[in-house]
């Protein structure tokens, strides 16, 4: 078991810069998820680690040593791929083995350790088949079991659940982070599916053209993201942005006007925040309410999408911005009806022109 | 059926006997004249009155020709051996890592191969003689992979881009080294590629005439295109047809064997399951 630790990670592609100065450091038995739209480099960085590619510059640390010159096979790695890429020529049994059998394991070792695996993710009954006998959720858990019986010091799942159908991924998902809790080793996990970031994560490390973004508990993200990039990412329903004018700031608070005109005082450190300054509001959509304290913005309620428990209902404010709330069942809203939204200060957050958010309280454990 | 269709499939029909017959009825024209000896030779009858295999002793007792076919054999056999292990290798490089020149270098294998053989014959032969290799099996051994290696090269370096990325890499992953890897996950996959390359070069490299002609001297060396060539009669004015023909027909029963044995080998959507499709 080891931590991971990137210094000065930077990836170039014929010319393109992918990976721009990376510095991570990833603890031991740590649960890290790389998340980030598609070509923000996520995969290129967990490939970093594997050893798959080839650094351009800085080094890559794996359990206190500099891997950067060292092939995947001696790494301490393993590796589970989105497509699975199983052997198709190699039964269950062999595809588990091939590892192993690298490892210059002895023979009778080898086939308990497979055993063992194939118990632990009841593919006992599939040891003789070959890949193209198993449905999908089977050969993803081939894939996981190739990785595990290595018994490697850091594990690395490139999107290993985004070919399965949404049921199974909910199966798989638990059972990666049951396998996490049993086995304790250090996991970097990417993917884009934000389910998946905040419920497996220890850490999530959001990327953005080949920069990180911010790195933090999935919590600390949701309530305190540090720019504007990570609140609208982060977050099932995106976060509503609305541009705002700062009226003026003191301490703890920062006026602004909505676009209606109506005034809010929200609480952040607003020191710097000049009267008349051009900021974006951000609230997420289940902080939205329609009755309450705070500001409200109306409009005409243009769409209402039932989800059965709750409902999502898009408000057409007066600047044509469209903002979302996620409203409990129950409660009638009508399309094309005017409708208010009201805004809690305390859910709001600030962001200045350059995306950098103005500090929320840490005090505050609403959510 | 009414008339229309049944008619068109009567005409589909004769086109295919019109094509079976002008594509089967030399070799049914050589397995009958070998039967036959004398003036029989000349009989324009389209069917054996006799079945006398008497061409067909003559031919291994007359000539060495066993050893003869044991030359083709052997030169055949090395000659897809070397090729298949060169191309697996070249087409890995080829087909998998990123290196300045890929494109002109497959060019360049392709272009290799539009070369009448004529042209590089004289080329081939100092090269051969340079080399101390005239009049002996390893020099047509090199003759011919000139004309193998395009194609073997070729067609494994397609079919080797064809499989998926990830399998190598998680063949990385697992540890193991890049010999592993093409003996481990390549080769296994590649071998429906591989099977019918490799026919195709034994077929080369067994009816190869002009390198085996032109490099070889004595009887010892001689390959079976070559011998039959050189049978000669008892006067310059006879050739002995029966026996020209006799030795056809055996020198083409390995390569039909041969394509019946491979045929079973060739296994289809191997590397289905592999990935999602």
């Amino acid at each position: 078991m080891a931590d991971v630790e990137l210094r000065g990670v930077r990836k170039r592609f014929d010319g393109t810069q992918v990976i721009r100065d990376v510095d991570l450091r990833i603890g031991d038995g740590e649960f890290c998820v790389f998340v980030g739209p598609s070509g923000c480099g996520k995969s290129t960085l967990l490939r970093l680690v594997a050893g798959l590619e080839s650094v351009s510059a800085g080094s890559v640390h794996i359990g206190g040593e500099d891997v950067t010159a060292r092939p995947p096979r001696e790494r301490g790695i393993a590796m589970v791929f989105q497509s699975y890429a199983l052997y198709p020529h190699m039964t269950v049994r062999e595809n588990i083995a091939f590892g192993l059998e690298m490892g210059r394991a002895r023979r009778a070792e080898i086939d308990a350790r497979v055993r063992d695996v194939a118990g632990k993710l009841e593919l006992a009954p599939l040891l003789d088949r070959l890949p193209k006998q198993l449905s999908g959720g089977q050969r993803q858990r081939v894939a996981i079991g190739r990785a595990i019986v290595r018994e490697p010091k850091v594990f690395l799942f490139d999107e290993p659940l985004s070919n399965l159908d949404a049921s199974l991924r909910v199966q798989m998902r638990i059972e990666i982070a049951r396998l996490h809790q049993s086995m304790r080793s250090t996991m970097i996990y990417v993917t884009h599916d934000q389910v998946e970031a905040m419920t497996l994560a220890d850490r999530i490390v959001v990327l953005n053209a080949g920069r990180v973004e911010q790195a933090g508990a999935p919590v600390e993200l949701y309530r305190h993201p540090r720019n504007i990039f990570v609140a609208g990412f982060i977050g099932s329903t995106r976060m509503n942005f609305l541009a705002v004018r700062a009226e003026g700031g003191s301490e703890g608070t920062v006026a602004v006007s909505l676009p209606g005109g109506a005034r809010l005082d929200v609480p952040v450190a607003g020191a710097g925040a000049r009267p008349g300054e051009a900021l974006t509001l951000g609230i997420r959509p289940e902080h939205v309410r329609l009755a309450g304290d705070g500001a409200a913005l109306s409009g005409p309620v243009e769409v209402v999408e039932e989800l059965g428990d709750e409902q999502l209902a898009y408000l057409r404010a007066s600047d044509g911005t469209l903002l979302t709330a996620r409203i409990p069942e129950g409660v009638r809203l009508r399309e094309g009806q005017p409708g208010r939204f009201h805004l809690p200060p305390a859910a709001c957050h600030l962001f200045r022109e350059d995306g950098t958010a103005l500090p929320r309280p840490r005090t505050d454990e609403r959510d | 059926m009414n008339a229309r269709t049944l008619l068109a499939r009567a005409g589909f029909a004769l086109l295919l006997l019109a094509i079976g017959a002008f594509a089967l009825f030399p070799f049914y024209h050589a397995l009958v004249t070998s039967f036959r000896s004398g003036t029989a030779l000349f009989s324009p009858s389209l069917w054996p009155e006799t079945l006398d295999l008497s061409n067909y002793a003559q031919v291994f007792t007359q000539l060495d020709f066993g050893r003869t076919i044991l030359n083709s054999v052997l030169v055949a056999a090395v000659v897809v051996a070397l090729s298949l292990l060169l191309a697996v290798t070249a087409a890995y490089a080829l087909g998998r890592v990123r290196f300045r020149g890929r494109g002109a270098l497959m060019l360049a294998i392709l272009g290799v191969s539009m070369f009448p053989q004529v042209a590089v014959l004289s080329g081939m032969f100092e090269l051969i003689r340079a080399l101390g290799l005239y009049d002996t099996l390893p020099g047509l051994v090199l003759a011919n992979l000139v004309l193998t290696l395009p194609f073997t090269v070729w067609v494994l370096t397609t079919f080797m881009r064809e499989l998926p990325k990830e399998l190598e890499e998680a063949a990385y992953a697992d540890g193991a080294s890049p010999l592993t890897v093409i003996r481990r996950v390549f080769l296994p996959l590649l071998w429906p590629a591989m099977a019918p390359t490799a026919l195709l070069a034994f077929i080369v490299s067994w009816n190869e005439f002009l390198f085996a002609f032109t490099f070889t001297l004595s009887a010892e060396t001689r390959t079976v295109p070559v011998a039959i060539a050189l049978l000669s009669g008892g006067s310059r004015q006879e050739l002995p047809w029966g026996l020209v023909m006799a030795a056809s027909v055996i020198v083409t029963i390995p390569i039909v064997l041969l394509v019946l044995a491979f045929q079973r080998k060739i296994v289809s959507g191997l590397t289905a399951g592999a990935v999602k499709g």
